[in-house]
């Protein structure tokens, strides 16, 4: 069984002007250890596919359909509170722009442990040393400093 | 952070000073104005106004007459009312300012927190009844004059229903010093407290929901979503923390101008002598005659319809006897 399986994900949005089809019947596979890149122009297609598949699209006009299987469970079916554990726990996604995508009000440390702790059961304390361990091995010249 | 506070301070120095010196140009440099009898007040004889150039330093240079404003205010702290029948103005600023700051701050501390759930739950359930419910009541609020809503509340508290179990307990109109008893400074200010803030609840209510829905669409708010956190926490500790600049913002300007005197008509209405007060009693000063009908709406338009203004209406006024309605006697 692979990993992660899309089946025929399409996604599209109700505008004034008719429905647009973001996505069309995508279909793909990906076995433990494998890395994908999608490939395409802007506009394509390819964030919204991936936020398709980590159920993130919240705008009431938009309609996904299709299948994302991870470990064979479909993640279209599960409970919004069992979809929070696999967000960040199990598919995370990197978001491009750090200056946007990280809330302004803290620091990049914080926002580490903040996910950590997330998911796992860990205190202030061990969550900052994972978070310093974590920059560290990103060579980031002084984890600490980010805390 | 002490380095913030530090430069904060120096340059609220000279924000202050600028201020000073601005409204102190206003008053003694404005063409056309003679300052002293401006101070001296309506109809004030030459002993007066000759005391009033000799006190002031007017015949002197500019810079010695603000230095000697200053002077009054800060040193000697006497400077003197010519109008108000010499009354001490540092003292009376000085006794209103507790007045003012209980009033402005509890309102504050209410509006904050009531306008702080109010958004949130307009913003969590944003597009439902729940969302167009708390707007409306928001909007009420906002619609509500502050002297009306206080005249109604006193109507109740005090009167209509004073003697009910549900406002026994209110005291009567005015201050009680929260150090002469806590309970009792509670009590007289609950009331004007929640009078006050009605007006801002609604509209910081407003103001947060709308920055908390723009809040959704941010890329930072997706990625706190995309971690996994719960709703709650996206909610309070992404969208709602940097939501707040603006409310902060607002915040800061609407509480200073409250303190200012701008809680004026909560002051009149629920008869707190706070620094609003004498601004309305300043502004009400110049009407020469006072009568037990004074400040009577009735009384006023009694005798505005007996105004020589108006030959039409029959005079029950004697022949010749001077008006004393607003219009005439100003």
């Amino acid at each position: 069984m692979p990993l992660l399986e899309v089946r025929d994900l399409s996604v599209s949005f109700r505008t004034e002007n008719g429905v647009v089809r973001a996505v069309d019947g995508l279909s793909l596979s990906i076995d433990e250890g494998d890395v994908v890149g999608i490939v395409g122009e802007s506009g394509s297609g390819k964030t919204v596919s991936m936020m398709a598949v980590m159920r993130l699209i919240r705008d009431p006009n938009a309609v996904v359909e299709g299948q994302v299987l991870l470990r064979g469970r479909d993640l279209m079916q599960v409970s919004q509170n069992e979809m929070r554990d696999v967000r960040g726990g199990e598919i995370a996604m990197i978001f491009q722009d750090p200056m946007t995508a990280l809330t302004p009000v803290y620091t990049v440390g914080w926002q580490i442990a903040e996910q950590l702790r997330a998911h796992e059961k860990l205190t202030r304390r061990k969550a900052r040393a994972r978070t310093v361990e974590l920059l560290s091995a990103l060579a980031v010249r002084d984890g600490r400093k980010w805390r | 952070m002490l380095r913030f506070f530090a430069r904060r301070l120096v340059s609220m120095v000279f924000v202050l000073f600028s201020i000073s010196v601005l409204s102190f140009l206003i008053f003694f440099a404005t063409p056309g104005v003679d300052p002293a009898a401006r101070i001296a007040g309506r109809n004030a004889d030459q002993a007066t106004l000759r005391a009033v150039r000799k006190d002031f330093g007017l015949d002197r240079p500019m810079p010695v007459q603000y230095a000697l404003m200053m002077k009054k205010l800060f040193i000697t702290r006497d400077l003197t009312s010519f109008v108000n029948r010499g009354a001490k103005v540092i003292p009376q600023v000085v006794e209103a300012a507790p007045v003012t700051l209980s009033l402005v701050l509890g309102a504050a501390v209410i509006w904050v927190v009531f306008s702080i759930g109010m958004g949130l739950l307009a913003a969590v359930f944003r597009g439902t009844p729940v969302d167009a419910a708390v707007m409306i009541v928001g909007l009420i609020g906002i619609s509500m004059p502050v002297f009306w809503l206080g005249e109604v509340v006193n109507l109740l508290t005090q009167s209509r229903f004073h003697d009910t179990f549900l406002f026994s307990w209110v005291p009567p109109l005015g201050y009680t010093p929260f150090t002469q008893s806590p309970f009792g400074w509670f009590k007289s200010l609950i009331f004007p407290w929640l009078t006050l803030s009605v007006l801002y609840i609604g509209i910081y209510a407003r103001v947060l929901r709308s920055a908390l829905v723009d809040a959704q669409e941010e890329d930072y708010v997706r990625t706190a979503r995309a971690k996994g956190l719960t709703e709650r926490r996206v909610m309070l500790r992404h969208a709602l923390r940097t939501s707040l600049i603006g409310f902060v913002s607002l915040f800061g300007l609407d509480f200073g101008a409250l303190v200012g005197g701008g809680a004026l008509l909560t002051e009149v209405v629920f008869g707190l002598h706070g620094v609003g007060k004498l601004t309305f009693e300043l502004a009400a000063e110049p009407r020469p005659a006072r009568d037990s009908r004074d400040g009577d709406v009735r009384g006023v338009l009694h005798r505005a319809r007996e105004c020589r203004r108006r030959p039409r209406v029959r005079s029950a006024r004697p022949e010749g006897a001077p008006c004393r309605c607003l219009r005439c006697a100003t």
